[in-house]
């Protein structure tokens, strides 16, 4: 008896699968969206173009609303844009992946354009000039991609547990802390506060750990020279020697933190932590899930240099989907200024392009921008020489990766420098020291 | 392979009956063999083609030899990572089998009331993914927001660095990877001792043997077949577990707990190196086989005493 | 005295069972608190403004129905193809003794030695020449042949005694008859434990979706869990949410065949 009704279920769910499964197949075959597809429909080509992108809907949303707007003002003109979301995770694998069997999609917004330069199409011809971006994106004489949004680094207080302790925080240039002074102000937050364990989380990545060492003067690259490298320098030893005294049994940070087996912003959450070295997109997230504490950006400490480092994602287009100029006409649609704008604003991002006005939600973002105005231009000459002279060319993490055994003890602050260096030069093509 | 001459075992009545049977015999096996060939063999041929180049998964492949295979041997991280993942197969695997059996034997009995719900119980880790386990760890062990520590503090004890300190990373990772593998084996073995015909039981007691001795004797030997099973297949999950560490310690503090798949991962996918991470990758395909074939070897020895 | 022995014996096993299933409680409390609390130190045990609001939302950013078909399609037609070929491969390599089948075991057992992982992208290739790119199918079809599978039922057929299919060929059955009829049927505790386990690979995959389809409307509860978990932030509120959500079939599934394991008996006419 119970036999048969276990029988029964099991062909009910194989039926009922069977029948989904035809449904999805019948449904795709009306649809089916390539790089980008036309459908005539009543005597007119409609274009649907495919945007692959990560983060949207965690960020809030902002390119969905962006791609509302234009889906309703190309409904008659025959453009739709159609977003398709996966994990950031995933992204190289489907891009990589799609690319080796000529199935990219029309348009990607995306953190790295580099890798797929062979794939990119070139944008010099809709209006946008690099002068117009913070950011370089042009490779080869041309125009690749655009700056879609800036990260910089900075950073944040628990502005309820500073208030407390009595401990004031700077806003302005001349308020900025040295980092001594700052070790100071947190170490006070620390002691007069029963909750404040923690005086500072510093974010998993190497972006981060590269501001405090600029900031303490290190370069990658000769100014001069842009094949040679000069990281092992005093100065890069005396951050390297500051960070990892963060990390020590009283150290003012955590080592679970700084090796990424605990996330920085989880931790800052706990209300547990005085201050976190973050990138300005935590806000959107502190905004939505912090309740019992009040927080704020302030300005970074220095100590030879004031320093921030950029990153962000990029809008750009592949080659060869056959629907290129369409693709073009929604770039060059995005950046019109009410448009970008309204991205800008949506997400709480620091525009990528320069001089756009944005009436944003929260307040702090203009911390983040004084952070990038009041930097030095090594971040960004470094950034340049990998970008322009090691197109295609990767050594991710090739300096958070020795610095986390660093961290657990497996290295010192002269084999950091060694793997790092060894990182460099093994992955980048052409570098001497 | 399906024209190798089929062994009678002396039986062979007529030559046509046999070939009959040996065509039934591959007719049973043909989908896998076909699915192998697709789904692994090509794959893995391509794969050790990519071993021999400097393939970074976009356009640049050149062949590079042997190159990729003589840089890993002479890396000291290789060799740190396989030590790791020795002492974690070293470890997790003894644990879960007697984990598993001890669940297995207390849950096969029908004299405990509730036993369906407590079987649901044990057997509810192993539904979750391999991504969840790692997370749910995380919430238990975390070093700010975790509940041990917490529990920690409210007794009055000092806390544990999980997260930063190596030994007890690694043992999170153990105590995860037991808990989320032993479900699956348990099953298994309770499928097992419910074939166990409970009249050899039967006649053990009435000869007077103790409950030990009746387990030793008649349990074990019984699933010594699903026992080989179990451990060759945890042997071969323990070196490739992944994902469950990626979530919870991400492989670190440092990399004291990265493990093989996840430190070819790393090479391959985040570094672009893919020849690189194909070599990787076939090593330890290499060093699974002669595992299994030692082990196997072992066992079919065993059975014949 | 009897009595207290029991009692105490009772409270041992259910604290062990409480105890092994505390990690996923815990997940499936702090799913009901909210995004500020989650994170608050001291921690509170339960919630203190219980709320269902990450549900609400999990149910508003994910198309959980569509989803949740996808993956329920894949999951049942693999898991069905999975224990027929099992059941067949499994039996063939435990009663029929010829030398390729070693083979042919050891070579099947390789396949375990490689995890998909590591071979994506030739595993890529494969699938898109097949023309199994984008389509549910692109996660079935890649995954039906599964050594535990076989190995599951290899060393299950191993303990059933060769007079049972000696004295059916002396009836004159056939092959083929002998399996359906009468192994199939004895077997059945094993596919329901194959079948379990199946489902739970399956339902939870995320690599062949991950490399077989490309169109939103295909994706899988997995892949769309995983969007959850961007490059710095992490959405835990409705991680969590969705992650016990995603939870629940497997759970009535499993309930489903568990009374099947456990009523299985080999008495169905076989002796040991």
């Amino acid at each position: 008896m119970k036999k048969t009704n276990l029988m029964i279920a099991v062909l009910t769910a194989a039926a009922a699968a069977v029948l989904w499964g035809c449904n999805g197949g019948a449904e795709t075959s009306t649809e089916n969206t390539e790089g980008g597809t036309s459908t005539a429909q009543g005597g007119q080509e409609t274009v649907t173009l495919e945007m692959l992108l990560c983060d949207d809907t965690l960020e809030g949303g902002a390119m969905a609303a962006v791609v509302e707007k234009f889906n309703e003002e190309f409904k008659d003109q025959g453009i739709q844009v159609e977003i398709n979301e996966i994990a950031n995770a995933d992204m190289p694998t489907q891009i990589m992946n799609r690319a080796s069997v000529g199935e990219l999609p029309a348009l990607v917004k995306y953190a790295n354009f580099n890798d797929y330069i062979d794939y990119v199409l070139p944008l010099d011809d809709i209006g946008l000039k690099q002068e117009d971006f913070n950011r370089n994106c042009t490779r080869n004489g041309k125009f690749m991609a655009t700056p879609v949004n800036d990260t910089a680094v900075g950073l944040l207080i628990n502005k309820t547990a500073f208030d407390e302790a009595g401990v004031s925080y700077p806003t302005t240039e001349e308020e900025r802390w040295t980092w001594d002074e700052f070790i100071e102000a947190v170490q006070t937050v620390v002691d007069k506060s029963e909750k404040v364990t923690t005086g500072l989380v510093i974010d998993h990545s190497q972006q981060r750990i590269n501001t405090v060492l600029y900031q303490f003067g290190m370069q990658y690259f000769d100014p001069e020279d842009s094949t040679k490298v000069i990281f092992r320098s005093d100065a890069t030893r005396r951050g390297l020697e500051f960070l990892l005294s963060l990390y020590e049994e009283d150290g003012i940070s955590r080592a679970s933190v700084g090796v990424g087996t605990e996330n920085a912003q989880d931790a800052f959450k706990t209300g547990t932590v005085a201050a976190h070295l973050a990138g300005n997109w935590v806000m959107t997230d502190y905004l939505e899930n912090i309740k019992d504490f009040e927080w704020m950006p302030v300005l970074m400490p220095y100590e030879t240099a004031k320093a921030t480092c950029l990153g962000g994602n990029y809008l750009y287009a592949f080659d060869g989907t056959g629907v290129e100029e369409e693709a073009k006409t929604f770039i060059k649609w995005f950046y019109e200024p009410e448009n970008y704008a309204l991205y800008c604003q949506e997400g709480n991002y620091i525009p990528g392009k320069k001089n756009v006005e944005v009436d944003y939600k929260v307040d702090g973002i203009e911390i983040f921008q004084m952070e990038i105005e009041a930097s030095i231009g090594q971040p960004q000459y470094d950034s340049d020489v990998q970008a322009l002279e090691h197109s295609g060319e990767s050594w991710e993490n090739g300096l958070r990766d020795p610095m986390d055994r660093a961290i657990a003890g497996e290295l010192d602050v002269e084999g950091v420098i060694d793997e790092a260096i060894n990182n460099l030069t093994t992955n980048l093509t052409g570098l001497h020291e | 392979m399906g024209k190798s001459i089929g062994v009678g075992s002396g039986l062979s009545t007529s030559k046509k009956k046999w070939d009959q049977r040996q065509l039934w015999a591959i007719g049973f096996c043909l989908p896998n063999a076909v699915f192998f060939l697709v789904f692994f063999v090509v794959p893995a041929i391509v794969g050790i083609w990519y071993s021999l180049t400097n393939y970074n998964g976009l356009k640049r492949m050149d062949f590079v030899g042997l190159d990729n295979y003589i840089r890993l041997f002479q890396d000291p991280e290789f060799y740190r990572v396989l030590w790791q993942t020795v002492k974690y197969t070293v470890c997790s695997v003894p644990l879960g089998y007697v984990v598993s059996l001890g669940f297995g034997i207390l849950l096969s009995s029908e004299s405990i009331k509730g036993i369906s719900i407590l079987r649901i119980c044990i057997y509810w880790p192993i539904l979750l993914s391999t991504i969840m386990v790692g997370l749910t760890w995380r919430w238990i062990f975390g070093e700010n927001f975790g509940l041990i520590n917490y529990l920690l503090t409210a007794a009055g004890l000092p806390t544990i660095g999980w997260a930063s300190d190596p030994t007890a990373a690694f043992i999170t990772t153990v105590i995860a990877g037991t808990w989320s593998g032993c479900g699956t084996h348990m099953m298994i073995f309770i499928g097992g001792l419910k074939q166990i015909p409970e009249d050899l039981k039967e006649a053990a007691k009435l000869d007077g043997a103790n409950k030990w001795q009746i387990f030793r004797n008649i349990t074990l030997p019984c699933l010594k077949p699903l026992s080989f099973m179990v451990i060759i297949l945890s042997v071969i999950n323990s070196f490739k577990v992944f994902a469950m560490v990626q979530t919870l310690t991400n492989g670190g503090p440092g990399t004291a707990t990265t493990y093989m798949i996840q430190y070819i991962y790393r090479t391959g996918f985040q570094k672009a190196q893919v020849g690189y991470a194909s070599a990787a990758s076939m090593v330890l395909f290499v060093i699974l086989m002669v595992l299994s074939i030692v082990q196997t070897k072992v066992s079919s020895r065993s059975q014949e005493d | 005295m009897k009595k207290v022995k029991n009692v105490v014996k009772y409270i041992a096993i259910f604290g062990l069972a409480v105890i092994w299933i505390f990690p996923i409680i815990w997940l499936v409390i702090s799913s009901f608190k909210p995004g500020s609390e989650l994170f608050t130190y001291p921690l509170t045990f339960f919630p203190e403004n219980p709320t269902i609001d990450n549900y609400r939302s999990t149910m508003e950013q994910f198309d959980l129905l569509l989803y949740t078909g996808n993956t329920a399609f894949i999951t049942v037609v693999a898991t069905v193809i999975t224990i027929l070929m099992s059941c067949m491969c499994g039996y063939s390599m435990a009663k029929y003794h010829y030398k390729w089948q070693n083979i042919l075991f050891m070579c099947l057992l390789g396949t375990t030695m490689l995890p998909t992982e590591v071979i994506m992208r030739p595993s890529f290739t494969v699938l898109y020449r097949l023309g199994l790119y984008d389509s549910l199918w692109g996660c079935i079809i890649p995954t039906v042949g599964t050594m535990t599978g076989v190995f599951l039922m290899r060393q299950f057929f191993v303990t059933v005694p060769d007079e049972l299919i000696e004295s059916a060929r002396i009836d004159g059955a056939n092959e083929g008859k002998i399996f359906a009829r009468i192994m199939v049927p004895i077997c059945k505790s094993q596919i329901a434990i194959l079948a379990i386990f199946s489902f739970q690979w399956r339902w939870n995959d995320y690599i062949w979706p991950l490399l077989a389809l490309r169109s939103p409307e295909k994706y899988t509860l997995q892949l769309a869990l995983r969007t959850l978990s961007g490059a710095e932030a992490v959405n835990w509120t409705v991680l969590l949410a969705s992650s016990v959500l995603s939870m629940l079939p497997i759970m009535i599934v499993f309930i489903l065949f568990n009374k099947q394991i456990m009523n299985a008996n080999m008495s169905s006419g076989v002796k040991g």
